[in-house]
């Protein structure tokens, strides 16, 4: 039981003694930042095993009372569930893989101590998010790796790039806490409460099925869901993040904090099933979403601006997974992106650590023969990704796909969404062989830049090593036909409270065959364009420039939040800080110290310096309070 | 006309009135310091009413108290005054107004 | 009430008030001072006829006493000025004072005669005992018992106000040697 707590607070440790540990060596620092995280980790795994011996049994810990207000009482608690252990492995274990990479990717920066204090912070953070036993903490994990990414965006504050890009996504994720937290205060009426399991117990009770109260607190929580996860229409800030260190990329950026969303949909199971309207709406947004992410990173030339834009498509087949109720398998490809996704951006980073931090693809080329070992650990989560049979990607994809297909044979419109999946297979593999052949393979485009290319040193290369053997094996939770094994551990969470989840849906052979075909087609695309003719990118765009202008400037998205709520906001603020600010404002300030420096010329004049007209004030103030009894009926 | 709380109070107000305007109109503060004196007296003089009436010995004690503090502000403002006079040779307080704005 | 103690009442009364003018009005302090002494005695008597009789001893014996004799003291030693009553350079002080101590004095007779006459006691403890063994073994018994902290902490009060008393005489003396 005290494990979880031991969980909980080494990061927070962490993070203490980092943020006042400034004369702490730098050796020092290298050992405890990733040290904490991975001794949470140990620990996570000995409560796995204890939870597992016994079938993944679900317990609240209650820390202590933090509030108590009438029937308002405010727990600080954790709620243990297979759900829970799963994301708190996930956090502590991605996460010191990844902070053991930073060790070495950010040993040149001079605020070495900074990047690991925050690190921890994140991880405490996503901690709380994921443990939390109430709607309360999880909207304080929430807003904690919120501030954390803006921090970590914003790491290099000399650059102007870094800041707009930590602003952007502080704004964009404040408009989802809006809406997690007024959907908090409608649950709170409701229920009075805010833990999980008065409220899931009594979902159908309290709110009805398909109500418009819980139709709209689901919504309000996928607004929050939205936002955190970068998806339609709150996708903007997630490629822009890309602007932080790659470290940060992946593990807030990729494997963690932005599968929150999933997250919160998968916790708050019981108020989805109430709700199958935003069932519909979270399985049109996951679908839109992967697909306009896939057609946006199809165009990108930015190898860390890539790679968001498929975190973002894979987040969206995350969202169809939890969606279309198959939470286990939204959650299974969770994991399995954790890995390969953490594994390219530790690939990228490497490649960019190599070429003096060139991000642009068109200038990269035949990094094969300088750094082999990226490039197999990038080829390996690239093939994962993609979906390449028998690697992870493979079995958690499909998984998902599956689930639509079946469901699709009951509900029509399903049939839409499931053959746009299918197609956005193909193109994630067509994008992501893309920026394997055009970085690893071929001819070096720029030779000098690549001149002194290698691969990166050992504590870069073994988390990027072990992610690749994850990627590969990760999807034998899984195995097709053999028992799934993390689809049975998970439905205990998800077979907890009354709407019981669905079994977990017999392989769809069918739909398995032709996402196979499209992902071989998309890959024998890249292979033909980018590997065997290798035009520059612009060559290609002139074949369908309308289409490649549309997919670059990522759909015009970007362009048409800026005319519709950038510009308007600015010109508010002009013309407040022009017009309000120098009448308005400057006015009655000036104005009221004026009239305080008139009015206290002519009232110095009563300080006559002689005691006894002060005393005949104190006078007229007794007769004042006399008076005013008098008079008083 | 027999006395009784209402008239021992009235002598107390009168008394303490007189003691206000003499603070305040005289410029001698000796005679000032004497009308303070006065205006003290006259509220013990409410609150030993007071006790008799409400048959408590509590507003004794307050006189008892009140006394000791009259006596040692007798003496603390004595020797100012005293000081005062001897630094300025005058003690008119209207020629104490350096304190004015 | 004895008809005897009326009358003392009203003689005493009547020359309370008047060594109450007297103190304002002097031209002199050391006419104040007289007439200081008048209300004081004055008071002690009423202090008798309210049945506080340690407080009237000690009204004569600190104040016409002790506080009196200081106040003579200090006036001969600074000699005889005259500072007139209405020779005064700010007439709307004076006014004032006069006005609001009128207004001051009207409202609380106001008051007490609105309020009446209704006062009685609640037969307490401290009833019984004086009734037993007499007023001043009453007040003593009841400063002694619920009041000790207090009287305790009154000499301390009384040193303070000595060693002020010698600090103040010093100083003076110091800066002018």
């Amino acid at each position: 039981m005290s494990s979880v707590w031991f969980i909980l607070l080494l990061p927070l440790f962490g993070f203490l003694v980092l943020s006042v540990g400034s004369p702490l060596p730098k050796r020092a620092v290298a050992v405890l930042g990733p040290g904490v995280v991975g001794v949470a980790f140990t620990a996570a795994i000995v409560m796995f095993f204890w939870d597992y011996g016994r079938h993944g049994v679900t317990r609240d810990a209650v820390a202590y009372t933090w509030i108590v207000s009438g029937h308002f009482v405010v727990n600080f608690g954790a709620l243990i569930d297979p759900l829970a252990t799963v994301m708190c492995l996930i956090v502590t274990g991605v996460g010191f893989l990844i902070l053991l990479y930073s060790v070495g990717y950010m040993s040149e920066d001079v605020d070495f101590r900074r990047f690991f204090c925050y690190m921890d912070l994140f991880v405490f953070a996503m901690l709380v998010l994921v443990l939390s036993d109430s709607y309360l903490f999880l909207l304080v994990g929430w807003a904690g790796v919120g501030l954390t990414s803006y921090l970590l965006i914003g790491f290099w504050y000399e650059r102007p790039a870094a800041v707009a890009a930590a602003r952007q996504a502080l704004v964009v994720n404040v408009i989802g806490d809006w809406g997690m937290m007024v959907a908090l205060f409608i649950l709170f009426l409701h229920f009075h409460t805010l833990q999980y399991v008065p409220i899931f117990k009594h979902v159908p009770a309290v709110l009805g099925y398909d109500g418009s109260t819980v139709r709209i607190v689901t919504l309000l929580l996928l607004v929050g869901a939205v936002a955190k996860s970068a998806q339609l229409p709150l996708h903007v800030w997630l490629p822009n993040a890309m602007e932080g260190p790659t470290p940060v990329s992946a593990l807030i950026h990729a494997a963690t904090m932005v599968t929150a969303g999933v997250y919160l949909i998968a916790r708050s199971y019981p108020l989805f099933h109430s709700a199958p309207f935003t069932q519909s709406v979270v399985i049109i947004i996951g679908t839109c979403g992967a697909f306009f992410a896939a057609t946006c990173a199809l165009a990108n030339n930015d190898i860390k601006r890539v790679l968001a834009y498929s975190t973002m498509s894979q987040i969206a087949y995350m969202f169809v997974g939890v969606g279309a109720a198959s939470y286990a398998s939204g959650i299974f490809h969770l994991t399995t992106h954790a890995y390969f996704k953490a594994c390219l951006f530790m690939g990228a980073g490497a490649v960019m650590h190599a070429l003096h931090d060139n991000v642009d693809i068109r200038r990269m080329g035949g990094l094969k023969a300088t750094m082999p070992v990226t490039f197999w650990c990038f080829l390996i989560a690239t093939m994962a990704i993609s979906g390449v049979p028998l690697l992870s990607g493979f079995f958690s994809k499909d998984e998902i796909v599956g689930s639509v297909y079946l469901q699709a044979q009951h509900v029509g419109w399903l049939w839409i969404i499931w053959i746009m999946l299918a197609l956005t297979a193909g193109l994630t593999a067509l994008y992501m062989f893309r920026l394997l052949f055009m970085v690893f393979l071929g001819q070096e485009r720029d030779p000098e830049l690549a001149l002194h290319a290698h691969d990166p040193p050992l504590v870069m290369r073994l988390p990027m090593m072990i992610l690749a053997v994850l990627a590969v094996i990760g999807g034998y939770l899984a195995f097709p036909g053999a028992p799934n094994w993390i689809g049975n551990w998970l439905r205990h969470s998800f077979e907890r409270f009354s709407p019981v989840a669905p079994a977990e849906p017999a392989t769809q052979w069918a739909s398995v065959i032709i996402v196979i075909l499209t992902v071989a087609l998309g890959i024998f695309a890249a292979y033909r364009i980018y590997y065997q003719r290798r035009p520059a990118p612009e060559q290609v765009g002139a074949t369908a420039p309308a289409i490649y202008r549309l997919f670059l400037n990522r759909w015009y998205v970007d362009g048409l939040y800026d005319r519709a709520v950038v510009r308007p906001i600015i010109v508010l603020g002009l013309f407040l800080s022009t017009v309000v600010e120098r009448f308005v404002i400057n006015g009655l300030v000036e104005g009221s110290a004026a009239a305080l420096r008139d009015s206290s010329r002519d009232m110095r004049r009563v300080q006559s310096g002689y005691v006894r007209n002060y005393a005949l004030s104190i006078l007229l103030g007794a007769v004042l309070v006399v008076g005013y009894y008098v008079f008083r009926r | 006309m027999t006395p009784d709380a209402s008239s021992y109070l009235i002598i107390s107000a009168i008394l303490f009135t007189l003691g206000t305007v003499g603070v305040l109109v005289r410029r001698d503060p000796l005679i000032i310091f004497m009308c303070i004196e006065l205006m003290l007296n006259s509220v013990n003089l409410t609150f030993v009413a007071f006790s008799h009436y409400l048959s408590s010995a509590d507003g004794l004690i307050f006189v008892f108290m009140i006394m000791t503090v009259a006596a040692a502000e007798v003496v603390v403002g004595l020797a100012l005054i005293v000081s005062i006079f001897r630094t300025r040779e005058d003690i008119d307080v209207d020629q104490l107004d350096e304190m004015h704005g | 009430m004895p008809v005897l103690a009326i009358i003392v009442f009203w003689i005493s009364t009547v020359l309370a008030v008047l060594g109450g003018i007297g103190v304002v009005a002097s031209p002199a302090p050391v006419y104040s001072a007289v007439s200081l002494i008048l209300t004081l005695a004055n008071l002690a008597i009423l202090y008798l006829l309210l049945n506080a009789q340690f407080i009237a001893a000690a009204q004569v014996l600190i104040y016409a006493g002790a506080v009196m004799v200081l106040f003579l003291f200090v006036i001969t030693l600074l000699g005889v000025r005259d500072y007139r009553l209405f020779g005064d350079r700010q007439p709307l002080q004076r006014y004032g004072a006069m006005l609001l101590g009128a207004l001051l004095l009207a409202g609380i007779i106001y008051f007490v005669s609105k309020s009446g006459t209704g006062l009685t006691g609640v037969h307490s403890s401290y009833n019984a005992f004086q009734a037993h063994k007499g007023n001043v073994q009453a007040f003593g018994h009841e400063l002694f018992n619920g009041f000790l902290l207090p009287f305790e902490i009154t000499p301390f009060l009384l040193v303070v106000a000595m060693i002020g008393a010698v600090a103040l005489g010093k100083s003076t003396q110091g800066s002018r040697g």
